[in-house]
């Protein structure tokens, strides 16, 4: 007994002069130690982006720091919870008004309803007539016609990309043109580029085939920014729906003859060179989308859940030898009705931990949810899309990408 | 666990006697102690006492940290006690950091960096971080000492590229 009150006796002591550490070190009112710059890149790197936008006005050292690659890319490591984008339009005097908003991640969970809440308004002046084509690690491209601009949803820069001036196809009175935008990151040389995709109906009206153009533009440095004309050994083909990038490479959907088999084309961002695969014959072309599973690209094919209850999920297992597999989802008779609640669905990608979003098609813009299909778990649950103020809930609305890194690099 | 004794001296002259398993968390020592240099009293010429001392009391709270549990209850339950054991530092943490103006913060920092403790100069700087993030550039410079360099026509452009980072400042 002894002992344990000597301990006791101790341990008093101890916090005592420990607390009167503290009183002494709270006292003395000595000049704040200065710190090592190493140190203080270790203090910037735990602040949002907000912070580190307003403290670029601290000092011109500051500044350089918080753009320079360096810093942005190790910012990029540490990503923040993943963020859903929802693009509203509403009819305003006849004015189509655009309002972009972001939404905070949906909690993981096996329940079958939570909701996702509208947290940020990020509409900037110049996105008027724009609309979203694809995001890509913090970095939005939005498109009007053949115009295109990318946004940076962290740091709010909005820049206005040159026009292709030398595009033939562009330059043509042709109706039935198609422009497709997308984002690219080379690992290599760590470089952000955007693709362009320019085609059209060719005049050979029986051939049912297109022609088509491959520019691409190098993101940094502001005034050397021009597009250059890649060739594509592959034939001419016209994109269907927007690209995924996976591991350097961009891939996407495409024609190359009207009503014919699709083909997966792959861009890599480096070499910039093109390949192509066949999909496999009995995949529709509507109503499905790429996705990410398992590290490899997939196509999620549900037109048969309405029918039949399932969902059929294709992967490239070997694009060298263009080898598929193929694996039928039967879908939880209890959460069909989920699914079967919304006209039609479109694929917009993948969580972090491997759920496909699907959002309503256009043509169901009044439900104001999207779902989230668990494949490993075959798991399908709701989300409900709430706590905006009340003018966004009476709109046309899109959610239009889903990303999961803060990218604070100057574009 | 060893229970050898290391004595670290501060810049001070002030003694601590610790535990070897303490001192090892203090990556410096622990390079001394391998290379058998930890005989006698260690001298920190770069910590003061009441810093080195706080160092330490956070050392002997997270001693337990890189030992793996060799527990031979089920895996649920280990992983059940082990995020417990967490939080329950988690909290220790946070009212730890709570009780430090920045002054001792910062003379934390510079020891921590020096006694390279990697999980404590985390918990600083995030700590100094969150102090920070609300200020304005104004306050920032007086909290580091910093002298602007801009113009003031360079300041307002940049301002003005980044109005919204600037719309909720007090």
């Amino acid at each position: 007994m002894a002992f344990s009150f000597d301990l006791a006796v101790i341990l008093q002591r101890e916090r005592r002069r420990t607390k009167r550490r503290r009183r002494d070190l709270c006292k003395s009112r000595q000049p704040i130690p200065e710190i090592p710059f190493d140190l203080v890149i270790e203090i910037l790197t735990r602040l949002p982006a907000k912070s580190l936008m307003r403290f670029k006005s601290v000092s011109k050292l500051w500044s350089s720091l918080i753009c320079s690659r360096n810093f942005t890319n190790r910012l990029l490591k540490l990503s923040s919870p993943p963020r859903l984008f929802m693009c509203l339009s509403s009819s305003d005097n006849s004015h189509l008004k655009t309002v972009l908003l972001s939404l905070s991640s949906p909690p993981d969970s096996d329940i079958t309803m939570s909701s996702s809440v509208i947290d940020q308004d990020l509409t900037m002046p110049g996105m008027k007539g724009y609309q979203i084509s694809h995001v890509f690690r913090g970095l939005m491209c939005l498109v009007k016609k053949s115009s295109a601009q990318i946004y940076n949803t962290t740091t709010r820069q909005l820049v206005v990309l040159p026009d292709i001036e030398e595009s033939t196809i562009l330059a043509e009175e042709h109706k039935s043109k198609k422009i497709m935008y997308h984002i690219g990151h080379d690992p290599v040389y760590d470089q952000y580029k955007v693709v362009c995709i320019v085609s059209r109906a060719s005049d050979e009206v029986e051939e049912y085939t297109f022609l088509s153009e491959h520019w691409v533009l190098l993101l940094e440095g502001e005034g050397s920014r021009r597009w250059r004309k890649i060739s594509c050994k592959y034939p001419p083909h016209v994109p269907l729906g927007q690209g995924l990038t996976l591991s350097g490479r961009m891939h996407y959907l495409a024609w190359v003859r009207v009503s014919d088999n699709r083909v997966l084309v792959i861009f890599d961002t480096h070499s910039e060179e093109f390949s192509m695969l066949q999909v496999p014959g009995d995949i529709f072309w509507k109503y499905n989308g790429l996705l990410e599973y398992g590290g490899k690209i997939a196509i999620l094919n549900y037109t048969k859940v309405d029918i039949e209850g399932v969902m059929e999920l294709w992967v490239v297992e070997d694009e060298e030898k263009n080898l598929w597999s193929s694996k039928i989802l039967v879908v939880n008779p209890l959460q069909l009705q989920m699914v079967n609640s919304i006209i039609s669905l479109t694929v917009l990608g993948t969580t972090r931990n491997g759920e496909v979003i699907l959002v309503p098609g256009p043509e169901d813009k009044t439900v104001f949810n999207i779902l989230l299909y668990d494949l490993q778990k075959n798991h399908i649950r709701k989300i409900e899309i709430k706590g905006g103020p009340d003018r966004y809930l009476n709109n046309i609305w899109e959610v239009v990408g889903m990303d999961d890194v803060e990218n604070l690099m100057y574009l | 666990m060893s229970s050898n004794k290391i004595v670290l001296t501060s810049s001070d002259d002030e003694s601590f006697e610790v535990e070897e398993a303490v001192a090892r968390k203090l990556k410096v020592i622990a390079h001394m102690i391998d290379d058998d240099c930890a005989d006698k009293a260690i001298p920190l010429e770069n910590v003061t006492g009441n810093i080195l001392a706080l160092v330490i009391e956070y050392c002997k709270k997270h001693v337990l940290d890189d030992v793996d549990d060799s527990d031979d209850s089920t895996e649920a339950t280990s992983e059940n006690v082990n995020e417990e054991a967490k939080n329950e530092l988690r909290t220790w943490d946070a009212e730890f950091m709570k009780e430090f103006d920045m002054e001792t913060v910062m003379k934390l920092i510079l020891a921590v960096n020096y006694l390279n403790v990697q999980d404590l100069l985390g918990l600083t700087c995030q700590t100094v971080a969150d102090h920070m993030k609300d200020m304005s550039p104004e306050e920032v410079r007086e909290l580091f000492n910093i002298e602007n360099d801009y113009t003031p026509e360079e300041e307002d452009a940049i301002r003005k590229e980044n109005a919204w980072a600037f719309e909720d400042l007090k």
